[in-house]
């Protein structure tokens, strides 16, 4: 399986390839954030109005004001048809390369996601821990957090 | 003609068959839609004209057609039958009854639920074909019994000749000649030359961002002429768009009638304004608040024919829908002649529902008391009825057409009657906006939404800027306004300081309009007025209720497109919210631990008189020509009534108020139904103080009192006691 890696804060954190649409910068978003949500603004990507998110803050994490980022990692959800933006923007510090991990490699990989708040599949890569997240459920589990923030029935 | 086709069917595959299927039915629902009104208008044999006739006779004419070549043999049958009627009345051969009307009406309704259930062709059509015969039967005129009409029951027998089939078909060819001009088109193919239009508008405002500082060049003369082509481009492609309202209105009287029915009332309907064209968006976004409003009002509404007898009411009901435009909006009347709306029930279920306290709801006029109807879960009927009462649905309203960028407004006279107005703007999809900014990204306020702009230096911003019960108003013209900054509502965590603004050496604030009231928007800066292609919301954002669409800017950037009602529902942001609650005890009003607003005015040059704010109603300015004088005392026309007036120095022992004033301030002070005025000549100042550190006087026999306000003394005058509006309470003091 194909991966990019993104560093947000301290945290390395591994995205399927597939997933990637293309990287851009800080300066093309016009910001507004909810409190208590990841949500951080919107961005033009060709003429297509993007949601952005704060990769950090999706993890759980605190997260940090927009401009301190560097890159904004365009993604575009394939399965997840509660998703109805077709492409989501996630701040995130940098972009690191690509790479692919084998099946053998995955030392961890939750099946109930109820006791695992984040979906991920723990793997080693030259001696290192590395952590894929699955994008796709995080944000359905944020979009369910939004909607339940206005009381969406 | 028709075997042609038949043969080319045949030869079709299943998508290309199921197309023709699915044509064929959306054709049918048109003409159904079409035919619904105009059938209901053939109620009055005086009032159809002859082309509504012919309109009625094509529509089933074509739904017979279409029925015939694709063997949908009921449909074609009853169809038939209906046109055959149709041919009789058109051509004299029948005498046109009142009564047809419900003859039609039923065929309508058979056909509608065989094309509901295409499927089904065992739908018996025999009960609305005996229906259309009779009429044949009871042909009177001698020439009428020469021309029969054949009309085929349902087993398909010939029953009688049929009459000038050539005419007919003659009328119809001719008829589809003209038709000829206009071409049936996808919407989604519409709504992809929309959105490419869009994209060339947000084209050439960036083009026109770039050459902007240079004149009379080539490019520069080159670019007017493209600004040119792109608004006429942009124009022509929204007017593809425009739909009357008649798509709207024509399926009022079906929706009308099922529901009056069901609920066993009879009801009128009048219609006015369908020739008016919109926005399809706007169209569709009407349908569902249009809806909730009939079912609402046939069943809260209307009264049934008995109680509207006992009344001195005509049994049948009445509800009237105009629309009118004005300027880029379009307002939608719908009156009803029912029970009206009472606002001690609408106070009642406030109360219960702890909404807002008894005093609250005192501060509120009956036009904001009805407000309340539209919030989600609001319903005044204790019995859940099958058509409303559940409190779903009043709130669509409110939410639809803010969506759209309008809103509504609701008037009631118990025992009169409802009107409900409903504004929209013509469209949505490219609309002229205001852009603001607001801690450097760019913002849109549509133009609908924006009463007026306002600026002002910093040192004007301290005396005019106050803070009441934790909001920010401002004095505008002897009015509060609430205000807000917009960064608090984008950016919270960026607004830690609401006050920041009042740094700013210039200070801007958009008053917008929300529903009855108005407040403001504190920006940091105005930019100014341009078309703005309106885009989706983005999912993740389209429960924030803060915007209404998106936009991206001549230079690349997006900006959100501010929905001004949703920014007021959240915030809060109302005047009868900022009213500082007043606390009861046995009746009377005691202190309570916040803060009380004070208003404070000039009793004449040096002398401060203070009044608590939630004691005043209104504070007006008057032209002293228009008191009138009856003996010793002065009235004003106010509100459609007569007010009287004192100066203040009639009422308590203070200097004598220059009688000679051009004009005056009016304290207006509103007990019940009973205004009340007290003339002053000018207004000082409105504090907010610690409510312990003010005596309180409403309730007690006591007229005024010595107070001391941020260092300065003033006369606190009871107001109520002083004007005689509380001459029942005695020997109470503070």
């Amino acid at each position: 399986m194909k991966y990019i890696k993104v560093q947000t804060q301290n945290e390395i954190i591994c995205l399927k390839l597939e997933n990637v649409v293309e990287v851009g910068h800080i300066k093309d978003i016009t910001e507004y954030s909810e409190e208590n949500t990841s949500l951080r603004g919107v961005a033009n990507l060709r003429n297509q109005i993007v949601p952005i998110l704060e990769l950090i803050t999706l993890l759980k994490k605190k997260g940090k004001p927009y401009l301190s980022y560097g890159k904004i990692v365009f993604i575009r959800p394939l399965k997840h048809r509660d998703i109805l933006d077709p492409l989501i923007g996630l701040l995130v510090d940098k972009v690191g390369q690509l790479d692919v991990v084998e099946e053998s490699e995955i030392i961890f990989a939750p099946r109930n996601r109820q006791s695992h708040p984040m979906p991920m599949v723990l793997f080693k890569k030259q001696e290192k821990v590395m952590s894929l997240i699955n994008i796709e459920d995080i944000l359905v589990t944020e979009m369910k957090k939004i909607e339940r923030k206005y009381n969406v029935k | 003609m028709g075997n042609k086709k038949r043969e080319i069917l045949i030869g079709m595959d299943l998508s290309q068959e199921e197309e023709i299927f699915s044509e064929y039915l959306t054709e049918c629902k048109e003409h159904l839609e079409e035919m619904e009104l105009l059938v209901d208008k053939l109620k009055d044999p005086t009032a159809v004209t002859s082309e509504e006739i012919n309109t009625v006779l094509r529509g089933f004419h074509s739904i017979k057609g279409g029925a015939g070549f694709l063997g949908l043999s009921k449909i074609r049958d009853l169809s038939h039958s209906l046109e055959s009627l149709m041919v009789g009345i058109r051509d004299g051969k029948i005498k046109h009854q009142a009564e047809m009307s419900s003859t039609l009406i039923k065929g309508l309704d058979k056909i509608r639920k065989l094309i509901q259930d295409i499927k089904n062709q065992d739908i018996d059509i025999s009960i609305e074909v005996a229906d259309i015969e009779k009429w044949f039967d009871s042909l009177h005129s001698e020439e009428t019994e020469k021309t029969k009409v054949r009309v085929v029951n349902k087993e398909n027998k010939t029953v009688k000749s049929e009459p000038q089939e050539t005419k007919l078909e003659e009328k119809v060819i001719k008829s589809e000649s003209l038709t000829d001009e206009t071409i049936r088109i996808k919407l989604s193919l519409v709504d992809t030359i929309m959105n490419l239009v869009g994209e060339l508008v947000l084209t050439r405002n960036r083009l026109m961002d770039v050459f902007s500082e240079t004149k009379f060049t080539k490019e520069n003369l080159l670019l007017k002429e493209f600004d040119f082509l792109v608004t006429n481009l942009h124009h022509s492609i929204l007017k593809s768009r425009m739909q009357p309202l008649s798509n709207l209105f024509r399926k009022i009287p079906g929706i009308v009638r099922e529901i009056s029915g069901a609920l066993g009332k009879e009801v009128e309907v009048q219609i006015a304004g369908e020739g008016i064209e919109l926005d399809k968006v706007v169209l569709e976004g009407l349908s569902d608040p249009m809806t909730h409003i009939l079912r609402n009002t046939l069943d809260h509404g209307i009264e049934t024919a008995e109680e509207r007898i006992k009344l001195g009411k005509s049994e049948k009901g009445k509800i009237t829908i105009s629309a009118v435009q004005k300027e880029d909006m379009i307002q939608i009347e719908v009156t009803d002649d029912g029970r009206g709306l009472s606002v001690e029930k609408i106070k009642k279920k406030i109360i219960e529902k702890n909404i807002r306290s008894e005093s609250e709801l005192d501060s509120l006029g009956e036009n904001q008391i009805f407000n309340f109807i539209l919030l989600p879960g609001f319903s005044t009927k204790d019995e859940v009825s099958a058509v409303s009462g559940r409190g779903v649905g009043m709130d669509v309203i409110q939410k639809n057409l803010s969506n759209l960028g309008g809103g509504v407004r609701i008037t009631s006279k118990e025992g009169e009657g409802t009107r409900i107005t409903m504004e929209v703007p013509l469209t949505v999809a490219i609309i002229p906006a205001l852009t603001v900014s607001c801690k450097g990204a760019r913002y849109a306020i549509p133009h609908t939404a924006i009463n007026e702009v306002i600026l002002f230096k910093e040192d004007e911003a301290i005396q005019k800027i106050d803070e009441l019960a934790g909001f920010l108003v401002l004095k505008l013209r002897d009015q509060l306004i609430p205000i807000i900054p917009l960064v608090s509502v984008i950016l919270p965590e960026k607004s830690k300081d609401p006050i920041s603004f009042l740094r700013q050496p210039e200070i801007s604030i958009v008053i917008v309009k929300s529903g009855q009231s108005e407040y403001g928007l504190i920006v940091d800066e105005i930019q100014r007025s341009q078309e703005v292609v309106v885009k989706q919301i983005p999912n993740f954002f389209k429960h924030s209720d803060y915007f209404s669409g998106v936009t991206i800017f001549e230079n690349g950037m997006p900006g959100m497109i501010l929905d001004v009602n949703g920014i007021a529902t959240r915030q809060g942001l109302s005047m009868e919210r900022i009213s500082p609650p007043v606390k009861k005890q046995d009746g009377i009003e005691i202190a309570s631990n916040k803060e009380v607003m004070i208003l404070i005015f000039k009793g004449c040059e040096s002398e401060l008189i203070a009044v608590r704010l939630s004691k005043v109603h209104r504070i007006e300015k008057i032209e002293a020509k228009k008191l009138q004088s009856i003996g010793k005392r002065k009235f004003l026309q106010y509100k459609e009534s007569k007010v009287e007036v004192v100066f203040l120095d009639d009422l308590i022992a203070i200097s004598p108020i220059n009688r000679q004033a051009q004009s005056y301030y009016m304290i207006v002070i509103k007990k019940g139904a009973i205004y009340k005025g007290v003339l002053t000549e000018k207004l000082e100042d409105l504090q907010q103080v610690e409510a312990d550190s003010i005596p309180v006087l409403q309730g007690t026999t006591q007229k005024t009192d010595q107070v001391f306000i941020k260092g300065k003394m003033a006369t606190l005058i009871n107001i109520e006691r002083l004007l005689g509006f509380d001459e029942s309470v005695q020997g109470i003091s503070t």
